[in-house]
């Protein structure tokens, strides 16, 4: 970030490269909607261009990133009041044109059964496993991005993996509450 | 994919492995180019900004100075024109009869013989008015001789 800064655009080009699609999936997972999800993440994207001049390297560009890409979608939740839990899952993410048939069937099985587990996890569980998960974010970063401590983080975290463990484990539980 | 020893405890790799399983979306291309084209022109406006400005400040200075430069002489040389012309110097003036009052002159110009005798010495101009009277010039010496007394009213010819 701080070669870009300097006008080393290639420099920006691999550090994209590095994030995009984990930065991707975690905002798709996140917002539920492919559409919001591409607005968000051009979004997260320009607003790490523009404040290039304002970077300090005080933490790795990864918490930076998915800071920002947070604060897109807290915007975007404040913008569409509306959205909170009412969305449902979008078709078109448990779409899969790429393998066999048999495959295909399974996959979106398992895609679909990951996506309801997800969906009932509470927002702030969703969020911390996805920085987990996608981000590869530790503890300490991902209490810095969602602005909690450090163990909120760890038992929200804990919650999370517990129910989808659950949720993998007994598809059935998908039907409930997460809660 | 996280291997901090800290998550042990709230890790699960079978669901960790299940979610990558299955989350395998990449950003749309479209998006890609979106992006990068919009960190390639801002880092162009960047390049732009920084070599533009290094050579715009210090020129933008020196013709600020320029300017407040001009407008400074303009307004002095305004100044010195309209400012009075001042007087011949004064030691020219030692060396003749002190002034008469300017209203006098005005007064007495008209029927002036010895003006010129008058610029050179006390004795000169005597000698004009002395001159006038023998050329019986009546209308002019009266007027000469009064204006020579009243500048000089002790006057005695050595």
């Amino acid at each position: 970030m701080l070669r870009y800064k300097d006008g080393d655009v290639a420099a920006f080009e691999e550090l994209y490269r590095r994030h995009n699609d984990a930065l991707y999936r975690y905002l798709l997972r996140l917002c539920r909607q492919r559409h919001t999800a591409e607005d968000l993440y051009q979004e997260a994207w320009s607003r790490i261009i523009r404040s290039k001049h304002r970077y300090r390297p005080t933490a790795k560009f990864t918490t930076f990133l998915y800071r920002v890409a947070r604060n897109c979608f807290i915007d975007h939740l404040r913008r569409n009041k509306r959205h909170s839990h009412s969305s449902a899952i979008d078709p078109e993410l448990t779409a899969d044109t790429a393998d066999q048939p048999e495959l295909l069937v399974e996959k979106s099985l398992a895609r679909t059964r990951l996506e309801t587990a997800l969906q009932l996890l509470p927002d702030e569980q969703r969020d911390v496993f996805l920085l987990h998960e996608e981000a590869g974010l530790n503890l300490d970063a991902i209490a810095h991005v969602t602005g909690v401590g450090r163990e909120t983080a760890k038992s929200r975290l804990r919650y999370a993996v517990r129910k989808l463990r659950a949720a993998f484990d007994d598809p059935a539980l998908n039907k409930g509450e997460a809660r | 994919m996280n291997h901090d020893p800290h998550l042990s405890a709230e890790t699960d790799n079978e669901v960790s492995a299940a979610y990558r399983a299955v989350a395998g979306e990449s950003a749309p291309p479209h998006l890609d180019r979106k992006v990068l084209r919009q960190a390639k022109d801002a880092a162009g406006s960047r390049w732009f900004e920084r070599y533009s400005f290094s050579f715009f400040r210090p020129a933008a200075f020196v013709a600020t100075l320029g300017l407040s430069l001009a407008i400074v002489l303009q307004i002095s040389d305004t100044w010195l024109a309209v400012a009075p012309i001042p007087v011949e110097p004064v030691a020219q003036e030692t060396n003749r009869p002190p002034l008469i009052a300017g209203a006098e002159v005005q007064r007495t110009k008209a029927v002036r013989f010895c003006e010129a005798a008058q610029s050179e010495s006390a004795d000169k101009w005597w000698d004009c008015i002395v001159q006038l009277e023998l050329d019986g010039r009546d209308d002019a010496l009266a007027s000469e001789r009064e204006l020579f007394m009243r500048t000089f009213p002790d006057y005695v010819r050595r």
